[in-house]
């Protein structure tokens, strides 16, 4: 049989055995967790499509004393939820939880584990009748009755999106790692013939995600097939095309030389849709974090101006005037940035990672803008003002607010949303000492 | 006063005047010196260089005001005495000889001044209050107390012996430079200089890869991968102006003037005799080299770490797989690098533990986490010390076993999560620990957690990279693919790997160690992967050639 005739009937026979269990297991979801308790127990899961549960939506086992047992309970049922519950035990005493997943059956391992989706102790939406003992990311436990239960709200669509990323990210490697095989081979002296050999039994296997890729995107997530998901398998196409071509020799110098570069060109501006051009909204992960690191074709000079302190450049140079140099200050956590990059002054409220003392004003703006109370806000200080005391840190003595609606960061802070009634509050409580075109300041006074 | 682009236009003659003309005068004077470093493209060279030594003189000098007591506002004098007295040098010094300058066209400027463009818009603020608000601060109290060497916390206030995170303070000295002549706001200097950053970042680039493959095609293909790839912190454009990315730029051009200094280094004598021959042919490159590595040490430190990884990482990789004849050039140029950097790797391993022990961790612990890096040396010395370097059966069974040792290392988890990333993990405390070696040793090894800007840049550029890095070293091997596939390879390994990465993080704290992934260089493996397969396929049959010649 010839070379590229094994490369079609392969992949055909892989596609097929591929299909054929995912029809078999076809949306069936497994949820494993461990579990641990001191005594003989039932655990159970309830799955539900809004909060509530019903015994019908449920499954259950029996564990035994000792050690963690893993538990995997699954369902066809299971793929359309959006609350599970865990209730871990059934018995009032110490339990433990830990490594809870849910993960789909329906497609082959490895890119099973892409599906996979951890779902944390710390991110639960609810823990009824349990109490964590000591540390509460290592999952032990007290049930304060025999019905403690974990229910996790779960974002699907989270969930969706970080597959798709993982995904695409898998077909562009397979893309890379076809393209360089498939170019390698074009000139073939004596030596490399097992190479080339190789290369072609290489090439049969990586279809085996395309395949798989194409068969999860058309059955799950059709209203999720989005435009850069059209040009990774237009990419796929003009592969196999240039594959096809190169097997039957039919491939002109030009096409041999295009095809592999616009490939990469169509993939690079795949990549580059969501966070640079802007076509696509949603990220291709689920926690754009670097996002705002790269550069976007569409941001403009008064994005950057409008979010920054730029504009109170003239109230900070009279501040500097004002204010004693050296002192500290008290402001919502964008304010404190605004200030300390143009006065010579230190915040009080900051980042954790940039402060390494107790942060003791954290709740002090919330109070503010909660209590709207003068007096009260007084007595908060003065509680503060004694809790600095005891760790031995210099008092702020200033308040500096930014009113600024046009700034993304202050806009975010409830000083900016209730500012008329804070700066009646502050005006009653603390000494006004500058009012100027965005910036306000006030003494603290103890 | 309204900022927008227009009034923007005398800060950028700011920039040019402060952070450009010294330094590009001061390599334009000494270009008798660095001639070979010229070749490579005598635009780049003073574009970038000017740039880096400009950072070191006015540091320099601004370190100099400060310690006299007068005020900063001095520094601005002083340098344009220094730019007049570098000008007439340049006068007298050239007047009656002329060297001429390589100042041949490359589409690289094209590039730059797109990029250029496009940075002038989305600038050096993030879209959120990161770190930048920090740095100014830092920069801030600089032009406020009129010293660079402030005595309490810029940030905290407190004194400086309970500071909590130590900046060198280079980067934020020039911009309290800049703030104080130019009198224009710092958040809006910090915008205005991320598009100068970045085109600084492109040129250091271009000249790497332009140094090592001498190729201006595949450079400048390099480059626009720089631009459009998703890469990690050394390729986020937004924060050029850190002086984390702006220290890359630096750590970039220290590795061009290192191969230059190779390239021209005598071959055939003593390790003492090669290093003295060096300090005497080549003084004004090991000035320049040694300046440039002080600019890294006093803007960001971590830098200085990876310049002296990649070359160890690369003596490595020669160690491995080099070969010894010297029949194509190619060859005889990584000859040439392993005579002088053969035993630059077992000094590396051998200075971070001696780092370590001295930064007071249990000499057991060191010793347990330092036995896999032994291993993995002295298998490959006795392994392929015996064959004769060539790709031989013996030398592929060497390389083998090396490789499954290092993948030995690897934590398997680890590298699961990054193609599934869990937004639910960001409360875990121990989330550098990987869990199943917490414990061992009496303290935790350590894996970097890969939300921590490291899995876009690991995920979009690391994955294609390390493949086709062992692809391209499959097929071609010369400085440029053993140099960047080798780092790119070990890097990778470093951080999949507990033992490697703690290693490592001995030496730097865990937030900074993340970083290795610069050193998978994906833009340049890319392009040479590109590059390769161009070659392939337009490369004549030899029925093709006969008919060409005849033609």
């Amino acid at each position: 049989m010839k070379k590229h005739s094994w490369a079609v009937l392969l992949p055909l026979v892989v596609g097929t055995v591929v299909l054929a269990h995912s029809v078999i297991l076809q949306g069936r979801i497994v949820v494993c967790y461990e579990v641990g308790a001191g005594k003989e127990a039932a655990t159970k899961i309830y799955w539900s499509t809004d909060e509530r549960f019903y015994e019908r939506h449920s499954a259950s086992r029996q564990i035994k004393t000792g050690g963690d047992q893993k538990v995997c309970l699954a369902h066809r049922e299971l793929r359309n939820i959006n609350t599970l519950r865990i209730d871990p035990i059934d018995q009032e005493t110490e339990f433990s939880i830990s490594k809870i997943f849910m993960e789909r059956l329906d497609l082959l391992f490895p890119w099973r584990q892409l599906q996979r989706m951890e779902l944390s102790i710390d991110s639960v939406s609810e823990i009824h009748d349990a109490t964590a003992l000591g540390d509460h990311g290592r999952g032990k436990y007290t049930a304060l009755s025999v019905d403690p239960y974990f229910t996790f709200e779960l974002n699907r669509d989270q969930a969706r999106i970080r597959n798709i990323a993982a995904l695409n990210l898998i077909s562009v490697s397979v893309f890379f790692l076809c393209g360089f095989i498939l170019l390698s081979v074009s000139t073939r002296p004596r030596l490399v013939l097992l190479l080339d050999e190789s290369a072609q039994g290489l090439v049969v296997f990586f279809l085996y995600p395309v395949y798989c890729l194409a068969a999860w995107s058309v059955e799950n997530y059709a209203d999720l097939f989005r435009f850069s998901h059209i040009v990774i398998y237009l990419c796929v196409v003009l592969l196999l095309l240039y594959s096809y071509g190169r097997a039957v020799d039919r491939l002109t110098r030009q096409a041999r030389v295009y095809l592999p570069v616009i490939t990469i060109v169509l993939l690079v501006v795949c990549l580059d849709l969501t966070v640079r051009i802007g076509l696509v909204d949603k990220s291709l992960f689920s926690k754009p974090i670097h996002a705002p690191y790269h550069w976007n074709i569409s941001r403009s000079i008064e994005d950057n101006l409008d979010n920054s302190s730029v504009r109170y450049d003239r109230d900070f140079r009279r501040l500097r005037t004002i204010l004693a140099p050296g002192s500290r200050f008290l402001a919502d956590l964008p304010t404190s940035y605004f200030v300390t990059a143009a006065l010579d002054m230190y915040p009080v409220v900051a980042h954790r990672h940039h402060k390494d003392w107790v942060h003791i004003y954290l709740t002090t703006i919330n109070h503010l803008c909660r209590s709207q109370d003068p007096m009260g806000f007084r007595r908060h200080l003065q509680v503060k003002a004694e809790q600095v005391k005891t760790h031995e840190l210099p008092l702020p003595r200033y308040m500096i607010i930014v009113h600024d609606p046009n700034n993304r960061h202050l806009r975010n802070s409830c000083l900016s949303r209730q500012f008329e009634s804070v700066k009646k509050t502050l005006k009653d409580a603390l000494p006004l000492i500058f009012e100027g075109e965005h910036v306000m300041a006030f003494e603290l006074r103890y | 006063m309204i900022y927008d682009l227009t009034n923007s236009l005398e800060l950028h003659l700011w920039i040019v005047l402060l952070f450009f003309a010294h330094g590009t005068l001061l390599v334009y004077v000494a270009r008798g010196s660095i001639e070979n470093l010229l070749k490579i493209d005598a635009l780049a060279v003073l574009f970038s260089m000017g740039f880096s030594l400009s950072l070191l003189l006015n540091f320099l000098l601004l370190a100099v005001t400060s310690f006299l007591g007068l005020p900063l506002q001095t520094t601005f004098w002083a340098l344009l005495g220094l730019d007049v007295l570098l000008i007439s040098t340049a006068y007298v010094r050239y007047r009656h000889r002329s060297i001429r300058l390589n100042y041949s066209a490359s589409w690289i400027w094209l590039i730059v001044a797109i990029a250029f463009v496009l940075m002038i818009n989305n600038g050096g603020l993030v879209d959120y209050l990161a770190d930048s608000w920090w740095h100014m601060s830092y920069a801030n109290k600089m032009m406020l107390k009129g010293t660079v060497f402030l005595d309490t916390h810029h940030f905290g206030g407190y004194d400086l012996s309970k500071m909590d995170l130590a900046y060198e303070p280079a980067w934020h000295s020039n911009l309290a430079l800049l703030a104080i002549v130019s009198d224009y706001p710092l958040p809006f200097i910090w915008h205005s200089l991320g598009a100068w950053c970045f085109c600084v970042a492109l040129v250091s680039y271009y000249l790497l890869v332009l140094a090592l493959t001498e190729n201006k095609a595949l450079s400048c293909v390099s480059v626009i991968f720089f631009i459009v790839l998703f890469g990690g912190i050394n390729s986020y454009a937004r924060v050029a102006p850190w002086p984390g990315n702006v220290s890359y730029s630096v750590f970039y051009l220290s590795l061009v003037a290192t191969f230059v200094i190779l390239n021209n280094a005598a071959s055939g004598i003593h390790a003492w005799e090669k290093i003295r021959c060096i300090f005497k042919e080549q003084t004004g490159l090991v000035v320049l080299l040694v300046s440039l590595l002080s600019l890294i040490a006093v803007t960001h430190v971590a830098e200085l770490v990876w310049y002296v990884s990649s070359l160890a990482f690369y003596s490595y990789m020669l160690w491995i797989i080099s070969p010894r004849d010297e029949a194509t050039p190619a060859s005889s140029t990584l000859v040439g690098d392993s005579r002088y950097l053969s035993y630059l790797w077992i000094l590396y391993i051998a200075a971070l533990a001696m780092v370590a022990l001295d930064r007071n961790a249990s000499p057991v612990f060191v010793l347990s986490v330092t036995l896999p890096v032994v291993v993995i040396t002295i298998t490959a010395r006795i392994l392929l010390s015996k064959t004769d370097k060539r790709f031989t059966r013996n030398n592929s069974i060497g390389i083998a076993f090396v490789f499954i040792a290092a993948l030995l290392t690897i934590d398997y988890q680890h590298l699961a999560d990054l193609f599934s990333p869990n937004p639910m993990w960001d409360s875990v405390v121990d989330k550098y620990v990987p869990k199943y070696v917490v414990g061992y040793f009496g303290e935790k090894l350590r894996l970097p957690h890969w939300d921590h800007q490291l899995r876009a840049a690991v995920l979009f550029g690391g994955v294609s990279g390390v493949i086709a890095a062992f692809y391209i070293l499959a097929v071609r091997r010369d400085r440029a693919t053993v140099f960047f596939c080798g780092n790119a390879i070990i890097a990778f390994i470093v951080i999949l790997s507990p033992y490697l990465f703690t290693y490592i993080g001995m030496v730097l704290p865990v937030d900074r160690v993340y970083r290795f992934h610069t050193l998978i260089f994906s833009p340049v493996i890319l392009a040479i992967l590109l590059w390769i397969s161009y070659e392939k396929s337009t490369a004549q049959t030899p029925d093709q050639k006969g008919m060409g010649e005849e033609a």
